[in-house]
């Protein structure tokens, strides 16, 4: 269907109708040509509707000229059928534009998988390691069974509990991997550093904590996995002296929980393979 | 169709007929001046004014609907006709360029997130 539209929008209009007026063509009429002229190379293929559309304002137009050249019909006529051009172009640039978007979509979504893979592949190698050596990873570290992700840095300004875009970025893994993994459960922990009152920074990593669970229930983790605690401004993980040390201590913990041994599930690329049972 | 919702679009029309008198557009012709006035209505509603080349177009539409109401008023209302015209025209025109703009937008925005995502991975 859309093919024949398509022939139907390329045999057109013949530009010789003009011929058939006696006096010329408004400079209404021939702005709506040459609008025309473009929109049928421009969008004929990705909006064949929008086009012929266009075509039919502009048949319009040049009967309007043959039957009084130079009218204000004609010139009505004649202008109605450029924004009719313009507007088919501009419906093939929305168009376009989606399935733009869709691409990004698609790239983001491979991106998540590899990240997600990538990770579960350096837990494994790192199982022996020491902590001194994961804390040189980018955010993330095995704590004996469970999984440990650390958002630090550009996370939260200063008494404040939003979360920034990167941040939001950063816990589209985390959602990936807690999906992927529907047996571990969540703690979220907000930190703050040592600016102001205990008391202040344990209500506001309370929040900052908070913050963190309603984003993974937005996008989908059930709120029944998800437990969210804040732990003000103990365990440090930087010097309080400096402002590169405060952003890092001004951080979210949060741990993917092994389950215990009679509900688990085993975890690709973390878990080991399970012994085949013997032979009777 | 209830009795209920027939006499609230025939108050809504005669609200709106009403309305067409007030701003001296009774001897326009009246279903090309709702047509007009709809396509304005809808543009605005999409926020055309918040975008530049649509907010352009859809004043225009409000220049041309300005005339299109002097014309009838001097008793010219075929050329007021003919300035509605133009009006539907820009109206439209400013709500498909505000639609192509936020999808444009949206387009950026996602491929903003996939770089962020990439530069995510890379090692700090």
């Amino acid at each position: 269907m859309k093919s024949k539209l398509y022939r139907l929008a390329l045999a057109g209009l013949p530009l010789s109708l003009a011929a058939c007026a006696s006096a010329g063509p408004s400079q209404e009429l021939k702005t709506a040509r040459d609008a025309y002229a473009k929109t049928r190379q421009s969008a004929a293929q990705v909006n064949p509707e929008g086009t012929l559309e266009a075509g039919r304002a502009l048949r319009a137009a040049e009967k309007a000229h043959s039957d009084d050249a130079g009218s204000a019909l004609e010139r009505t006529h004649a202008y109605v059928a450029t924004r009719k051009s313009e507007l088919a172009m501009a419906q093939a640039g929305e168009a376009r534009a989606r399935a733009d978007r869709e691409k990004a979509q698609q790239v983001y979504q491979a991106e998540l998988e590899r990240e997600v893979g990538a990770l579960h592949q350096e837990l494994q190698a790192k199982q022996s390691a020491s902590d001194e050596a994961n804390r040189e990873r980018v955010g993330w570290r095995q704590k004996g069974g469970d999984l440990v992700i650390t958002l630090s840095g550009v996370v939260f300004e200063t008494g404040g509990y939003e979360l920034s875009p990167d941040a939001k970025t950063r816990l589209d893994v985390v959602i990936h991997a807690a999906k992927q993994n529907p047996s571990r459960t969540l703690t979220i922990a907000g930190f703050t550093d040592d600016t102001g009152r205990a008391e202040t920074n344990r209500e506001l990593s309370q929040k900052r904590a908070n913050a963190v669970k309603a984003y993974l229930e937005g996008q989908g983790v059930a709120s029944s996995r998800i437990v969210s605690v804040g732990r003000g401004e103990s365990n440090p993980v930087a010097s309080n002296d400096t402002t590169e040390g405060r952003a890092e201590n001004r951080r979210v913990e949060i741990t993917l929980e092994r389950p215990e041994p009679s509900e688990r599930m085993p975890v690709k690329g973390v878990d080991p393979e399970p012994m085949p049972a013997p032979e009777p | 169709m209830s009795y209920q919702r027939l006499s609230r679009q025939g108050g809504v029309g005669l609200a709106l007929a009403l309305a067409v008198v007030a701003c001296g557009g009774a001897s326009l012709n009246q279903a090309k001046l709702a047509e007009t006035q709809t396509a304005m209505q809808a543009a605005e509603t999409l926020g055309a004014a918040n975008d530049p080349k649509a907010k352009q177009s859809l004043q225009r539409a409000r220049d041309e609907l300005a005339e299109a109401k002097r014309l009838a008023k001097d008793g010219d209302e075929d050329r007021g006709n003919l300035y509605l015209e133009r009006a539907t025209a820009d109206a439209e025109l400013a709500s498909q360029l505000k639609r192509t703009a936020s999808e444009e937008e949206k387009a950026r925005a996602a491929w903003a997130k996939s770089k962020a995502m990439i530069d995510v991975r890379a090692p700090q």
